[in-house]
């Protein structure tokens, strides 16, 4: 069963998916369903003996190319539709062990090039409103699979976060003409208190606002809404400069940090929209042992608490190797 | 790069990238070399 419900109260959509209760939850190592299929050995998601960069459409999709009609009969006050969509799953590595952050910078790269192609395909079609690609790392994000991937969720419409800050540019726009990305990004490097890394073509940092203790932004210098508005020299800093913070998070503690690492990119809806292309990193850890929760506020308020300072928390990450 | 897109049996698409050697995106070091040997 899957469904789009309405939440009249927040005015957005809640996918319900009651299929996914099912899936896959901490295979053994030898069993793992994200490694190729080895000659004699049981079928994996992945047919082929070997691989590069795989995506193929989640076993366990919230939204599917083609849904089933809803289980319950909508109303005017709650709203009911097909959960149609798309979502993927893509394989960094045939390796099994190892994290992106282990890759190469050439293969992160690579890893780009797929990305962009991946939203211009799924963006495409015509029931798709928005791309969204991110990665959950580590078990305190509740992945149940270690296979270095990340997923992708093609929406039939555009989620709440990115309605609210596309809102924003565009008010930002109006009141002054200039993208409130492109504003951020030349506040924070006129301050440098908060900058991470910065390379040719992008720039890292904590933001002013940030939520969580070593909430990273990265933001490309040149207004550019989606990844293939990006030249191959772009790319190819974009690379480098996701290898340097995720190698920056793995030795602040000496331990592979979980995170959610999310892309915001331009709306595929067809509609005239003003983004700008940013990555942000949510590690869900506030110091070497303990966990920063969502909580009451969060949760129930939506309103956030940093327990830490971004200034001091990206004086540390530019002080872990590699040195910014 | 290069892909080549393949249904499962299941129905589910699949689409595997590759990057031979000729056609993957340079690395700094190969650029650098391509620009001195131009130089």
């Amino acid at each position: 069963l899957s469904e789009l419900r309405w939440h009249p109260l927040l005015q957005e959509w809640v996918i319900t998916a009651t299929h996914r209760q099912e899936r896959t939850f901490f295979p053994p190592d030898d069993y793992c369903p994200l490694c190729p299929t080895r000659e004699g050995g049981f079928p994996t998601e992945v047919p082929a003996s070997d691989y590069e960069i795989v995506a193929f459409d989640n076993k366990f999709p919230s939204l599917q190319r083609k849904p089933p009609e809803p289980s319950v009969q909508g109303s005017d006050l709650y709203k009911v539709r097909p959960a149609s969509g798309v979502c993927e799953v893509i394989l960094y590595s045939p390796r099994h062990g190892g994290t992106l952050t282990d890759a190469s910078e050439e293969e992160i790269e690579q890893l780009i090039y797929v990305w962009a192609d991946r939203y211009q395909d799924l963006g495409a079609l015509d029931y798709v409103d928005y791309v969204f690609i991110f990665e959950n790392k580590g078990k305190e994000i509740g992945v149940t699979l270690t296979h270095p991937h990340g997923q992708i969720y093609a929406y039939p419409f555009i989620p709440p976060v990115v309605a609210t800050e596309l809102a924003s540019c565009l008010e930002h726009k109006k009141n002054t003409g200039n993208c409130l990305l492109c504003d951020i990004l030349a506040e924070e490097e006129r301050d440098g208190r908060r900058v991470v890394a910065g390379n040719e073509h992008f720039t890292a940092f904590i933001p002013f606002y940030a939520r969580y203790p070593y909430e990273v932004h990265i933001l490309p210098k040149e207004h550019r809404v989606s990844l293939p508005e990006f030249s191959e020299a772009e790319k190819r800093s974009l690379a480098g400069m996701l290898k340097t913070v995720l190698s920056k998070y793995d030795n602040l503690w000496e331990f592979s940090l979980p995170y959610m690492m999310v892309l915001h990119q331009q709306p595929t809806d067809g509609k005239e929209h003003d983004y700008h292309f940013h990555i942000e990193f949510y590690p869900p850890y506030r110091t070497e042992k303990k966990l920063k929760y969502l909580a009451g506020s969060e949760a129930g308020a939506g309103a956030f608490i940093n327990d830490t300072l971004a200034e001091e928390k990206a004086a540390e990450l530019r002080e872990t190797e590699p040195k910014t | 790069m290069k892909k080549q897109t393949a249904v499962k049996e299941d129905g589910r698409r699949i689409v595997y990238y590759s990057f031979p050697k000729n056609d993957a995106p340079r690395t700094k070091n190969e650029e650098r070399r391509t620009k001195n040997r131009r130089n």
